[in-house]
């Protein structure tokens, strides 16, 4: 048996969905028209809303609806501070969590030279000319600890030494809570590394 | 229980939701495609940090083909800390076993030349002359090496005075005048000895090096190359020649 063409539309669309395969797909479309039909038009609405509005903020690159996001515009924070993060969730991850109180730069993912992904593609340039335009003291780097996150961080602080702004990149070690003994050896040796006379 | 493999990750590219399609390169079974399920989930069990390159590994894979399935992964020993141009002239290298080693070829030398060139980088003196002896030995073993001693044809001996047209797939032929592609015999010498000093030597073995690897990927060139070239012209440093880590 066959489902209408509009059923099976909405199937077909909710797949588009990390992690939804056509089970879970069908069992969504069943929920939503049987049970909960409000559910089902605020999410749309929600989504053409935020599919139609929402860019990358033309400083940082994050998520915004308006053209320079609220980070941005927050006149309070302190301009002389940059942290550099990967993707957006790190962003919140670090305003969560930290009371730093700088400016972001959202990468969208990190230099990887086998897959072509390079300066151009991340869109560095933005990056340069906003540390060219000077007012940025320190620039943080806080790409994830992987090869790539390193190989971006080790060139965007060759990027900032030429142009005469401090790097600093932040500390990777043995998590708050860690056990040494189940600490993975790499993570060990960073933090034998990077220790800090006390 | 599948048997245990050494080995090291050369790539990874991310497979439908939280999978991976990895690249390993080991002694026994050469270069290996596995499919990691479940590799980048969050929080996975005895997983606080993925997969990293330049850190042996012990796998463990099952199925049969062309395409494996990751059975178990575990840490086996020290890992290189690469940094900054060691980082990217390891990229590098695992971009070119990417390229020139076919899957399930075994390299039993190759992989211990793998990691004698890791530690080097790791001390980061002589970046370039490191990775040139590299690429010597890595045509040699996918069968493309060098002829470095002898004429190709005749097989006369190589003279350090002379000045040589490299013919690809064929060897040096002497050459009566110095043309932009030729190259010093003192520079062939020099590379087979493993014995690169001065910077013309070095700057000519690479050239070599480069255009032989060109050669042999065909129209589709080594995007590591690209990308750091492009990276270089980012943070010039007025005034500044920086080293060619390549």
């Amino acid at each position: 048996m066959r489902y209408s063409p509009v059923l099976q539309e909405l199937i077909d669309a909710l797949r588009c969905l990390p992690g939804v395969g056509p089970k879970s797909a069908q069992r969504m479309a069943f929920q939503l028209l049987e049970r909960n039909r409000t559910g089902a038009l605020t999410l749309s609405s929600a989504l053409s809303t935020a599919v139609e509005s929402i860019q990358h903020c033309s400083v940082c690159r994050m998520f915004t609806e308006q053209d320079v996001c609220e980070i941005c515009q927050d006149a309070t924070r302190d301009d002389s501070l940059l942290c550099i993060v990967e993707g957006p969730a790190d962003v919140l991850a670090v305003e969560q969590s930290t009371h730093y109180q700088g400016r972001y730069f959202v990468l969208m993912g990190h230099l990887s030279p086998i897959d072509g992904v390079g300066p151009d593609e991340l869109g560095l340039d933005v990056l340069e000319k906003r540390i060219d335009a000077g007012g940025v003291q320190e620039l943080i780097l806080a790409t994830n600890s992987t090869v790539e996150g390193e190989a971006t961080a080790h060139f965007l602080a060759e990027l900032a030494r030429a142009r005469g702004v401090s790097v600093s990149r932040i500390a990777h070690g043995v998590p708050v809570g860690g056990e040494l003994e189940y600490v993975d050896g790499g993570t060990l040796a960073h933090a034998f590394n990077g220790r800090q006379v006390i | 229980m599948p048997e245990l493999h050494e080995g090291y990750v050369l790539h990874q590219r991310p497979y439908r939701e939280t999978s991976a399609l990895i690249d390993i390169f080991t002694p026994d079974q050469g270069r290996v495609a596995l499919v990691g399920r479940g590799v980048r989930r969050a929080g996975r069990k005895g997983a606080s940090s993925s997969l990293q390159a330049f850190q042996p590994y012990l796998f463990a894979w099952s199925g049969r083909g062309d395409l494996h399935t990751l059975r178990s992964s575990e840490v086996a020993g020290r890992g290189v800390n690469l940094q900054g141009e060691a980082l990217f002239a390891g990229l590098y290298v695992n971009e070119l076993l990417m390229r020139l080693c076919i899957r399930h070829d075994p390299h039993p030398e190759l992989f211990i030349r793998y990691q004698q060139l890791l530690s080097q980088l790791e001390t980061a003196a002589q970046l370039d002359v490191c990775l040139r002896y590299f690429e010597r030995d890595l045509l040699g073993e996918v069968g493309y090496g060098l002829q470095l001693e002898y004429e190709a044809g005749g097989g006369a001996v190589i003279e350090a005075t002379m000045r040589y047209a490299y013919r690809p797939e064929h060897g040096p032929v002497a050459v009566a005048a110095a043309t932009r592609e030729s190259l010093a015999g003192d520079t062939l010498l020099a590379l087979a000895a493993g014995n690169l000093v001065t910077d013309t030597q070095r700057r000519e073995a690479r050239q070599l090096l480069r255009r032989t690897i060109a050669g042999l990927l065909g129209d589709k060139p080594l995007q590591s190359l690209q990308t750091m070239r492009r990276m270089r012209q980012m943070t010039r440093r007025p005034g500044q020649e920086t080293a060619d880590p390549e």
